[in-house]
């Protein structure tokens, strides 16, 4: 594999879909590809610094279910696409933000299309909070498994290895008793 | 009967795709503790979901603050450049500006204005004529010891009508090979009521500021100024204009 700076749009895509080490790395270099995007959009549609960085990260996860699930179609570069998410995302909070407010930015478009750029709904701070604190609650160790499980879609393989465990049989126990700590703790 | 443990390994296999959709949809509609355990399994992935984003959050603050040390970096060292760029300008102006201030010196202004003249021919048939016109084909072809050799005799001759001429050339025979007092002197010797006067005057002007002895030249300078018909005035004002400077 060439070196992370010369993928190609396709070669990151099928980076997230695989899933693991190689999606953890096509992100982070995302993240630091775009991140340029960030003061300079905050800037444009008055967002804070803290308000922009959960827009930016929302961004990034929606690129990522976007592509894997065939929703972009690959008629713009990456960067086009993700950039309009994040513009969108943002002007979504700013407008959410200054609701029966009398808004002069002229630049912040009148209506945002939704329909040809499936953007899903940005989870509120509120419902963040409650949820991650529940891994926060089953140990770090667990909640790396489940990360590694649920999220970057490691195998159990790289789960037991990454996890100090002896195999993919101990891995998936692991694996099974975190779960049922965090539902306990979800009930 | 499968237990909570074999219902999520099918999952598991589902997502990864070693079970087809159809075949997974089948086997949901059928089985309701499997239906139950992977609506369970889709509200786990949401939990996960957002603890993945606080770990992305992180992520995203870290390129901002490396972003943000970048792009002060950047910002810094373009200020530094402009700066630079600032004085290095200024310097090259004061540079010029004191150039063009400063007088310049004796040798840089004979440089600007001494032009050699053209070598003259004479028509005469006689011995004399001969000389001379030898010696102006010496002149012509830059061979001015050939040239002041065959002249110096030539205009110590009683009667010979080309005197004047004659020592001009071998003045300039003598600047030409760099001897400088002795073309001084030889031009100083060409009557003032000859008409090869005005050449004398600047071509001695033109030997003292060679020498550097830029008061006597400016003496002779401000003769020729001060003379309107003069056919070296304007050009004695503009060595007067940087003498002064």
């Amino acid at each position: 594999m060439p070196k992370i700076e010369t993928w190609s749009d396709d070669e990151i895509i099928e980076a997230f879909s695989t899933g693991g080490a190689i999606k953890e790395q096509a992100v982070d270099h995302l993240i630091n590809d775009f991140i340029h995007y960030l003061p300079k959009v905050a800037k444009k549609t008055g967002l804070s610094q803290d308000e922009a960085l959960d827009v930016f990260t929302d961004a990034i996860m929606a690129l990522i279910d976007q592509t894997t699930s065939a929703q972009f179609k690959g008629a713009s570069k990456l960067s086009t696409y993700f950039y309009k998410i994040f513009y969108f995302k943002s002007v979504d909070l700013f407008r959410k933000n200054t609701t029966n407010q009398i808004d002069y930015r002229e630049e912040l478009p009148e209506a945002i299309d939704s329909e040809s750029l499936p953007i899903k709904k940005m989870e509120t701070n509120e419902d963040i909070n409650q949820l991650h604190q529940y891994l926060d609650q089953i140990g770090e160790i667990c909640k790396q498994i489940l990360l590694d499980w649920g999220y970057w879609g490691y195998n159990m393989n790289e789960i037991a290895e990454r996890a100090g465990l002896e195999g993919s049989t101990q891995a998936k126990d692991r694996k099974y008793k975190c779960l049922q700590k965090l539902r306990k703790l979800i009930q | 009967m499968s237990t909570l443990k074999d219902h999520q390994e099918y999952i598991d296999r589902f997502r990864s795709g070693e079970i087809s959709e159809t075949d997974f949809t089948q086997r949901i509609e059928s089985n309701a503790d499997l239906k139950q355990e992977f609506e369970r399994h889709q509200k786990d992935l949401q939990v996960i979901r957002s603890a993945a984003k606080e770990q992305l959050r992180k992520k995203v603050l870290t390129a901002l603050e490396k972003h943000k040390k970048k792009s002060a970096t950047v910002f810094l060292l373009k200020r530094v450049m402009q700066i630079a760029a600032v004085f290095a300008f200024l310097a090259a102006a004061i540079f010029l500006i004191q150039n063009m201030n400063q007088p310049k010196s004796g040798s840089d202004l004979f440089a600007n204005h001494f032009v050699l003249p053209d070598a003259a021919g004479e028509r005469n048939a006689n011995a004399q004529s001969d000389i001379w016109n030898e010696a102006m084909i010496n002149y012509s072809n830059q061979d001015f010891k050939k040239t002041i050799e065959l002249l110096s005799p030539l205009v110590k001759q009683d009667g010979f009508p080309f005197a004047n001429r004659g020592n001009l050339y071998v003045g300039l025979s003598q600047l030409m090979l760099n001897e400088n007092q002795k073309a001084l002197e030889k031009f100083d010797t060409i009557d003032v009521e000859s008409s090869y006067i005005q050449d004398a005057e600047w071509f001695r002007a033109l030997v003292l500021l060679k020498m550097e002895n830029i008061v006597e030249a400016k003496k002779i300078l401000q003769k020729i100024v001060a003379q309107p018909r003069h056919y070296k005035n304007k050009e004695a004002v503009e060595i007067l204009d940087n003498i002064q400077k």
